[in-house]
């Protein structure tokens, strides 16, 4: 399973390419006043209004670096009724890809509901990987303030 | 740009510049044994993405920040792909997908008690005997027309097609390239166009303002192997 690699703090996160619609440098984003703190903005994607969530901020409550190798990931985010919308995910050292056997990823012995990841980890030549899903990425709180319409 | 990137420069050893294969003197890295050359070795690749980890310029993010804005996105949509070539007068397309090679003109070794017109005999591609077609026996097309271009021998390739193991050779008088378009711009056929040759065509393209029909790949096939028999 082919998995692109990223990094939040010092941690390396993966997640599938098949999830992934395209990977765009860090934009400038529309500030949306009153969000939570890990919605970063919004992303005018070829037209489309797409959500960006600092995954930084998200999970180790610092917002991300801006370098040039932070970019956005966006996803395809499956929503409750089985439609997809776009949503973009803004992350660190989103420079590579690796071929990873889904067998390699073994249980953590950690099971927290309700976070992006599912404690699920693998080694590989750079060190331990950590398996993030989309559909798991969001609190629900956040979830039913994005897509409200859908979600409800 | 370039100011930017000078107050922003990251350290880094450029042990490739000093001991490895771009120094001045002897190469004498001892990685090198293994790597052969520095562009093999982990220190340099790593190097490579450390220049990355600089701060964005704010001129880098809006100008990408423009582009995306930007919804036309040809170069995006653009997903399908034919090869273009002539025959004779005629230019035509096909699917990218089942072009395996462009050689230069091979010789063709005729085949005896050849009844069909569209084999035209044998050719040796690396090793391997190929059926030789011409394409323009299939496709009805007749040379003769007022506005003919003259050939060249020099531009004459052969297109070596592939589909579900089957294979084919033809000759063609020029092969321009790879033309990517979307697949909104496949312009469909006038419904009441019933000449073979627009039969094997699955629609129309504009490229350089001229019309070129793309080839259906499918009933070509079909109608390739139909002629083997």
């Amino acid at each position: 399973m082919l998995m692109l690699l990223f990094q939040l703090g010092t941690s390396r996160y993966a997640i599938p390419v098949v999830e992934v619609v395209e990977v765009t440098p860090y934009v400038e984003l529309e500030t949306i006043p009153l969000a939570p703190v890990c919605v970063c903005g919004l992303f005018n994607y070829r037209g489309q209004h797409v959500p960006v969530i600092d995954l930084c901020r998200l999970i180790n409550d610092t917002p991300c670096r801006n370098s040039f190798t932070s970019r956005i990931i966006l996803v395809n985010y499956p929503l409750a009724d089985g439609s997809r919308r776009v949503l973009g995910l803004l992350a660190e050292r989103v420079t590579e890809t690796v071929d990873i056997d889904p067998e390699h990823f073994t249980s953590t012995g950690l099971n927290m509901e309700g976070t992006p990841c599912p404690g699920q980890a693998a080694r590989c030549e750079t060190g331990l990987v950590q398996h993030i899903t989309t559909t798991e990425l969001l609190p629900e709180a956040i979830q039913s303030q994005l897509f409200p319409a859908e979600a409800g | 740009m370039t100011d930017n990137r000078r107050e922003d420069a990251v350290t880094l050893d450029d042990c490739w510049n000093r001991i490895g294969v771009w120094s001045t003197e002897k190469a004498s890295c001892p990685e090198l044994q293994r790597f052969v050359h520095c562009r093999n070795c982990e220190r340099y690749s790593a190097a490579g993405r450390k220049m990355l980890e600089r701060p964005v310029p704010g001129t880098y993010r809006r100008e990408w920040t423009r582009r995306f804005t930007d919804t036309r996105g040809t170069d995006r949509d653009a997903s399908r792909s034919v090869l273009l070539f002539r025959l004779g007068d005629e230019w035509l397309a096909m699917d990218s997908l089942f072009v395996n090679e462009i050689t230069p003109m091979r010789t063709i070794h005729s085949l005896p008690h050849k009844t069909s017109t569209v084999i035209k005999g044998l050719v040796n591609i690396r090793g391997e005997l190929k059926i030789c077609i011409s394409i323009g026996a299939i496709l009805q097309l007749d040379k003769a027309r007022e506005s003919y271009v003259t050939d060249h021998e020099i531009l004459e390739r052969m297109i070596f097609i592939e589909k579900e193991g089957q294979s084919f050779v033809f000759p063609v008088s020029e092969v321009h390239g790879i033309f990517h378009y979307t697949d909104g711009s496949l312009q469909t056929l006038p419904a009441t166009v019933a000449k073979s040759r627009q039969t094997y065509t699955s629609g129309i393209l504009c490229w350089n303002e001229r019309h070129v029909g793309v080839l259906d790949h499918e009933l070509l096939f079909y109608a390739l192997s139909r002629s083997l028999q």
